[in-house]
């Protein structure tokens, strides 16, 4: 395995010049809210690089005791959870990486409830690592919870209970930790070392090369050495249980008796596919006033406010004021209309995590999926996808490794989101006034089976071993999401999603401007110059000619193609824009955008209206949905990937819009 | 009997998993160890089972399920 410290593809854990604290241990024991409470959400989401594994690192802050008012800062880096040190995802490696090469304070958290594999960890760790303290989570869940300061006793390391679902509240035992932490700061900024002996032999750090880091493919354990040693650290974790006096007794719960119910897949898939659809169409519904509202404040006030600034320093009424309303304002709009639809999406995401039904769901739908190479929990991210590609992407952190990131990273831009709904509804409406409904309805069916084939094109060629993954959840207690630990969660992921695409759409937005507003012939000022007389036009023009052979080789609906790669949503406005009448205000009455519509594809399909329109739709369907996305792809998947799938859409769009117009033609 | 023949309300001991390394070692890690006693607390229909261990609760799809040995017989001592 590539250690961090040597590989310059994982920058984003070695780059720390101050004390780090390190918090470790296996999925789902309250590692991240503990974080969230240590580093009060102030916290910077990274990936590593080459990677789609994500790592979240923030600051603690303590008064200093030597320097009266000086505070001193230390890095806390949360990593992703591993029950081990064999490594079977990209996730684990990241971390398993970092444990056997950090230096530091490595902050253990281990379930009481499962205590063996939580020792079982910390007797690994203790090969490479003795700087280690132990945190206690769901103690409370106990019927018989654990003594911390026998366990500390008996590990020769500090061991400390904290609640972390409750955190700050007093009891909650992170006074304790925070006071302890302070106290190991040294006015060096050096954190003095906890010494724990395992029940291993100490390893040589940074020996290990056994495998890229940045490598796609899953590593899998490969040590059959592993299974016996694993069977000493696991007695070595029985005997200090047993010392511990009577094993942990879980509290029965209201687990047991949903559960009876809801892992019935007759019972349980309809209640969560209600569940899904309830939450995210609240959330869509919810968020769309607010989307417009986003729009109309940048666009409105905020648009006033730097005109009123460009005219106090004599830039009102040119070029740059035009350039900086309708090219970087309008990303910005476009940035911040998204907002709101991500917070609430996210946040029915991490109150369907944090409650336990995600993992329920996952298991239920596991088997279905997997025919497809797709694991259960992609579910979520598709069915998201239907409302908004955008979100969809973000919820792909809920999968369990790399691949199945990728994997459904690659097929959620098929999924066809209500963006593109404007563009069917016109064209189905102009062409197929009798059919319109079926007409968007096969779209639709269109995307729901190009997802399903996608998926299993791919799952039987690069992505074979994903499918082949055994399903063994750990299923937590149903519980009520804590307010706090939502919010904080919603906070972070909306600042990644703004960091990650503000740049990329607002870069873009300004570029299509420009096209638009330097003209090509004579007589037309900067700025002042119809589409067809732009480098936009021109450029239209340019790429019409390659959809002849789909029928609708015509400028315009090449023009309103290349502004649907920024956004579906304007895709209509632009074809308007190309033949110089109004938008319709409803979509369903365009009249004369229509008639216009149906010459041209009359002209350039030879007499074949209704089968280029299908053509079109089907391209629309196919290719790139937004900019945004797109934007929101290079984050999740990486450039590669993104580009790989831009080109393989784009293809395929093409593809099989030729193949529609032909076919419809002669039938 | 293998895990996936049990049904739901039944304790098993587990004598072995007939698994690769590499996904014997990770149940191992997971609690899933020689002697390790364990229920059956769901058992949906096509959808593997659900079962407690060691104070926790887990899903496994079939084809897991079905590689692993156990006995009902919970005074068992060895079976290897």
């Amino acid at each position: 395995m590539t250690c961090p410290k040597c590989d310059g593809g994982t920058q984003v854990l070695t780059s720390l010049d101050q004390p780090t604290i390190t918090l470790v241990g296996p999925p789902n024991v309250g590692k991240s809210s503990l974080f969230n409470q240590l580093t009060k959400a102030r916290a910077k989401t990274a990936n590593v690089t080459g990677t789609t594994v994500e790592i979240d690192r923030g600051k603690l802050r303590f008064k200093s005791r030597t320097t009266p008012g000086a505070a001193l800062h230390v890095n806390v880096i949360d990593l992703p959870g591993t029950y081990s040190l064999t490594p079977v995802s990209q996730d684990e490696q990241i971390s398993v990486a970092h444990i056997k090469s950090c230096d530091g304070l490595l902050l253990l958290v281990i379930d009481a409830a499962a205590l063996a594999g939580g020792l079982y960890l910390l007797g690994l760790i203790g090969q490479w690592q003795s700087n280690v303290v132990v945190v206690l989570s769901k103690n409370d869940t106990l019927k018989n919870p654990v003594d911390p300061a026998t366990l500390q006793d008996l590990l020769g390391i500090p061991v400390f209970d904290v609640n972390c679902r409750i955190g700050r509240e007093k009891n909650s035992g992170l006074d304790k930790l925070k006071a302890y932490l302070a106290t190991a700061v040294s006015p060096e900024k050096a954190i003095s070392p906890a010494h724990f002996t395992g029940p291993l032999s100490p390893a040589t750090k940074c020996q290990s090369q056994d495998h890229d880091a940045t490598d796609l493919h899953e590593p899998t354990a490969h040590c059959e050495t592993d299974l016996t040693q694993a069977d000493a650290v696991f007695g070595w974790a029985g005997d200090i249980i047993a010392a511990l006096g009577e094993p942990p007794l879980v509290k029965s719960d209201i687990s047991d008796r949903l559960d009876r119910f809801l892992l019935k897949p007759y019972i349980g898939l309809p209640v969560f596919f209600a569940l899904l659809w309830g939450m995210f169409g609240l959330a869509t519904s919810v968020a769309a006033p607010l989307m417009t509202w986003a729009d109309k404040f940048v666009n409105g006030p905020v648009a006033s406010g730097v005109s009123t600034v460009l005219g106090w320093l004599h830039l009102a009424d040119g070029p740059f004021e035009a350039f900086l309303l309708d090219g970087v304002l309008a990303g910005v709009a476009t940035v911040c209309a998204f907002v709101p639809l991500m917070a609430l999406i996210f946040l029915a995401i991490k109150i369907l995590e944090d409650s336990g039904f995600m993992a329920r769901f996952a298991f239920l739908a596991d088997r279905i999926m997997r025919r497809f190479g797709l694991d259960g929990r992609a579910v979520l991210p598709i069915i998201v996808a239907f409302g908004c590609n955008l979100p969809a992407l973000g919820a792909t952190k809920t999968l369990p490794n790399a691949q199945q990131r990728l994997l459904t990273g690659l097929v959620i831009p098929l999924t066809s989101c209500p963006a593109r709904l404007t563009v069917f509804t016109l064209l189905a409406t102009v062409f197929f006034p009798q059919n319109a409904g079926l007409v968007v309805f096969g779209m639709y069916l269109l995307s729901a089976l190009l997802v399903v084939l996608v998926a299993w094109i791919l799952h039987l060629t690069y992505f074979r071993n994903v499918g082949e993954q055994r399903l063994i959840i750990v299923l937590p207690p149903y519980q009520l999401p804590l307010v706090r630990n939502v919010l904080t969660s919603v906070g972070l992921r909306v600042k990644q999603f703004l960091r990650g695409v503000t740049v990329i759409i607002v870069g873009v937005l300004s570029v299509v401007w420009l096209l638009l507003a330097i003209p090509t012939t004579s007589g037309h000022s900067f700025g002042e110059v119809p589409v067809s007389d732009s480098v936009y036009g021109q450029i239209s023009q340019g790429v019409a000619p390659v959809f002849e052979p789909a029928g609708f080789g015509d400028w315009r609906f090449a023009s309103s193609l290349i502004t649907g790669f920024v956004a579906k949503e304007v895709a209509v406005g632009a074809l308007a824009q190309g033949y110089a009448v109004s938008e319709p205000e409803d979509i369903t009455q365009p009249e004369e955008l229509g008639v216009q519509m149906q010459a041209t594809l009359e002209r350039t399909s030879g007499g074949h209206p209704e089968a280029a329109a299908l053509a079109f739709m089907v391209f629309v369907l196919i290719y790139t949905p937004c900019l945004a996305t797109l934007a929101q792809q290079w984050r999740t998947i990486g450039g590669r990937w993104t580009s790989i799938a831009l080109v393989a859409q784009l293809a395929l769009a093409w593809g099989l819009a030729v193949a529609v117009f032909q076919a419809v033609r002669l039938w | 009997m293998k895990l996936a023949q049990m049904s739901r309300g039944q304790s098993g001991k587990i004598l072995g998993i007939e698994l690769e390394p590499a996904s014997h070692l990770r149940l191992m890690e997971l609690g899933f160890r020689h002697s390790s006693i364990l229920k059956v607390v769901e058992a949906p229909r096509f959808a593997g089972k659900v079962i407690t261990l060691s104070g926790q609760r887990f899903a496994l799809d079939s084809k897991t399920a079905s590689c692993i040995e156990v006995t009902t017989d919970l005074s068992a001592t060895d079976v290897n």
